[in-house]
């Protein structure tokens, strides 16, 4: 065991809902590093929210973005190297590898050690060059084209056949199934990475990564395999397992042979279904960001890297245990803003200590649905930890659809997990409820179930339909009514705003797109950006006819019947969690100011903030359509008016409702005592507490477990054994 | 004149890297295979079949495993156990005959 301190810098904490493998490289040095440990976390702004996680970094510090070139870097990192001094720098982006590589030596001359591939060998295997490289050496990888003029996309698309991927030149990639979406993913692929698109042939078949980590003298140190299971809807893999393929091994090895690499190296490789044959599709010069798997299983690669970092020719770690799983959650936290603002302010913050979950145990067991963060993070996730931490609330009873919701991993959050049945098609609505009402009775016969809270917008109706039959086997849920929904639904406020009945806020003009004309209409009408939304769910930002038109299709295609063309309204969003009772009185609400939003929209970053105005009109909205429990309004202040426009009302939580724990105003606590008619509790803490602390979500692996899934396949439930 | 033996009759054993990892209770459990990842879950009948298949046994005899255990005729046992013969050649979880 090592008595003098380490001391290491890594980068790589942003990325949101796609996190970048800063936070798990750190996690991973941390989790198994023997001695004094010190991590300076180095981030682009404030908002690299994986930075901020109670216990990894010990520090963050702000460094200039990569554009302004390798001086501004270098000089950022002894000035840091000053205060905070670094034994070794683990650059932890594609980008930004490059770029200290350069400056190896000079950062060896201040002591600061790297291990990284010489600038030229990463130029080489980058996306745009891979294919050339596997071309000269005979290596497997599917046909790949490099297209910079983005009006020759259609030509080499329609040359390629569909489906295709559409990958950008950094990051990003897209499946396409025709020209038309070809062409939309190839112009914001290429805004937002320059360079044009690479074409690629899409493969059809498993996904296998390698990690692994090479001595200076390109010598293999260390490897783990690992293959997807399972692939959210934008192909990342969100549960993956390690496994021992011989053949791939195999084939890493020789690979590695031929990159002539040294330091951390990712390749992945897709096995196709029709031959057999792997195939590589990329070769990162960084750890992929589930290399904490490597920690689960007993082979930490980060941990190995910074030893041969610091001491070449360190011990390899032993092999990876196979069959290991993660499975890719989230974790929320709350960061003091004062801690945000001396980042921004002075370059450099300490990193916050954990403010550990209130544990209590009372008598009312609740079952919640909406537990998973394998597409978007789900509310239930967030509410589970609200209810841990209220008195009343003793057995929490996680309700999840598919072994793949990543809540089923939660022991922390969950008492139990059982599994409900899905069936959404609307021809076996009564046959789904009944399937439903009769497992929720059993869970209930079994575990004692007080209160059910349905999370996800698409079961709502279902769970209203039930609910007097549940209430009738002892089972209480507060939701709104089908016609309360309808009058705040986007159409309903559509209309209340056609008869002025919204009072200080506004709604954006609405068209309904029933046909191509219509969007036509819409389209002259609002200019771009414009936005189509569905009915329910679902919203697209659209900046030109042509993009319009696919993802008119597009919703089309996936059943949406009645699709709405929106003015985008520019400035800042915000967001009201409330909850009514059954008379439909508010009785609490938490209204908050969005900070980060993720890709497709979601908050991952916020802070509270005071709406008076906003609530009590919302206060007498709800009361006028007599809506019952939870809502998220979604908001957004006009940057030129200042007026607030209301956007959507949602009859569930928001995802973020989580952060209402850390703030004292516990919104499910309240939900779950309006279902059993109990009279809410008061907050104890004044407004100002609330604005005091940011709520931050970052994504992060979780042991996963193969018997687990299983098990709740074959028995419909896993218990953790709190009981 | 080589010709393919049936499930029948064949020797039916698991690969040698299919690893069975019972479930909590110990009724079921599933199959996973260490190196493509690919996992098959087994309720109790299920399970019954395949640890008999970690050394090697024929359908018969597996069918005799279930009657033996479970209150089901013989026709029903077999057919069971040869569907998930099939699936488990599906998942590439056999050795070759």
């Amino acid at each position: 065991m090592r008595t003098s301190t380490t001391r290491v810098a890594i980068t790589g904490f942003a990325g949101l809902d796609n996190p970048e493998p800063g936070l798990a490289t750190a996690r991973a040095i941390r989790g198994h590093w023997s001695g004094p440990l010190e991590i300076e976390g180095l981030v682009y702004d404030p908002w690299a929210t994986g930075g901020w996680t109670p216990g990894v970094a010990d520090r963050l510090h702000l460094i200039p973005p990569i554009a302004h070139g390798d001086a501004a870097a270098l000089n950022r990192i002894q000035a840091i190297h000053q205060q905070h001094p670094i034994d070794a720098l683990i650059p932890c982006l594609d980008l930004e590898v490059p770029l200290y590589s350069r400056l190896a030596g000079r950062l060896a001359r201040e002591g600061i050690k790297t291990l990284l591939a010489p600038a030229e060998d990463i130029a080489a295997v980058t996306k745009v060059n891979l294919h050339g490289f596997c071309y000269s050496h005979d290596i497997l990888t599917p046909h790949t084209v490099h297209v910079r003029d983005l009006s020759a996309v259609a030509v080499h698309a329609d040359h390629f056949g569909y489906p295709l991927w559409i990958k950008g030149t950094v990051a990003g990639a897209k499946k396409v199934i025709n020209r038309e979406q070809a062409l939309f993913e190839a112009e914001s692929l290429a805004a937002r990475w320059g360079g044009g698109v690479l074409l690629q042939e899409a493969v059809e078949g498993s996904e296998h990564v390698v990690a692994m980590v090479a001595r200076a003298d390109g010598r293999c140190l260390a490897m783990t395999t690992m293959r997807k299971i399972g692939l959210n809807a934008r192909g990342k893999g969100v549960i993956g397992s390690t496994i021992d393929d011989p053949g791939l091994n195999r084939l890493a090895l020789e690979i590695l042979e031929k990159l002539h690499w040294r330091g951390p190296l990712e390749l992945e490789f897709v096995r196709s279904h029709a031959s057999g044959r792997l195939y590589l599709l990329e070769v990162n010069c960084r750890f992929p960001s589930w290399i904490f798997l490597t920690e689960f299983a007993k082979a930490n690669l980060p941990a190995a890297l910074l030893r041969e970092i610091l001491a070449p020719g360190a011990r390899a770690p032993r092999p990876a245990r196979v069959g290991v799983m993660y499975a890719r959650d989230v974790q929320e936290i709350s960061v003091p803003a004062a801690s945000i603002t001396s980042l921004k302010r002075s370059g450099s913050a300490l990193v916050p200590a954990s403010m550990p979950i209130r544990c209590h145990r009372g008598g009312i067991a609740v079952g919640i649905t909406g537990i998973s963060a394998f597409e978007l993070t789900q509310p239930g996730l967030g509410m589970a930890r609200c209810l841990r931490a209220a008195p009343e609330i003793g057995r929490i009873i996680g309700l999840a659809y598919t072994p793949n919701d990543t809540g089923m991993f939660r022991r922390d959050l969950f008492d139990i997990c059982c599994r409900i049945p899905i069936d959404t098609t609307p021809e076996k609505e009564t046959a789904g409820d009944g399937r439903m009402l009769e497992q929720l009775v059993a869970i209930r016969k079994k575990h004692g179930m007080d209160v059910v809270i349905p999370n996800l917008d698409l079961e709502i109706d279902r769970f209203h339909r039930i609910a007097a039959e549940l209430e009738a086997e002892g089972i209480r849920t507060l939701l709104p009514t089908p016609a309360a929904r309808r009058k705040l639904s986007k159409i309903g406020l559509s209309r209340l705003s056609g008869q002025h009945a919204l009072g200080v806020l506004e709604f954006p003009e609405t068209i309904a797109v029933r046909n191509r004309r219509d969007l036509a209409l819409a389209y002259k009408r609002f200019g771009t950006p414009m936005i189509l939304k569905g009915v329910d769910a679902r919203a697209a930002r659209v900046y030109s006819a042509e993009q319009a038109e696919v993802v008119w299709s597009r919703f089309k295609e996936d059943g949406e019947t009645t699709i709405l063309a929106q003015p985008v309204v520019f400035g800042e969003e915000f967001g009201v969690g409330l909850v009514c009772d059954r008379a439909g009185r508010l009785i609490d609400s938490i209204p908050l100011k969005k900070l980060v939003m993720c890709e497709r929209g979601k908050t991952w970053s916020a802070i509270s903030t005071p709406l008076p105005m906003v609530v009590d009109q919302l206060a007498e909205l709800m009361a006028k359509v007599g809506w019952q429990g939870p809502a998220d309004v979604e908001l957004i202040r006009d940057s030129i008016t200042e007026r607030m426009s209301l956007i959507e009302i949602n009859p569930r939580f928001p995802a973020w409702i989580g952060y209402a724990e850390m703030i004292d105003r516990n919104l499910p606590r309240q939900l779950v005592l309006a279902a059993l008619d109990r009279p809410p509790v008061l907050s104890t803490t004044d407004g100002h507490h609330h604005q005091d602390f940011v709520f931050m979500r970052t994504a992060e692996e979780v042991p996963a477990s193969a018997v687990s899934m299983a098990t709740l396949i074959n028995r419909g439930e896993i218990g953790y054994g709190k009981d | 004149m080589m010709t393919p033996r049936s499930s029948k009759s064949a020797s039916l054993r698991l690969r040698s890297r299919i690893r069975l990892e019972p479930d909590a209770e110990g009724e079921g459990g599933m199959l996973f295979d260490t190196q493509t990842a690919m996992i098959c879950a087994c309720n109790s009948s299920a399970w019954t079949i395949v640890s008999a298949m970690r050394k090697g046994n024929d359908a018969d005899r597996l069918t005799g495993l279930i009657t033996g255990a479970y209150e089901v005729n013989q026709t029903t046992a077999r057919k069971d156990v040869l569907s998930l013969v099939k699936e488990l050649r599906t998942l590439d979880m056999l050795e070759p005959d």
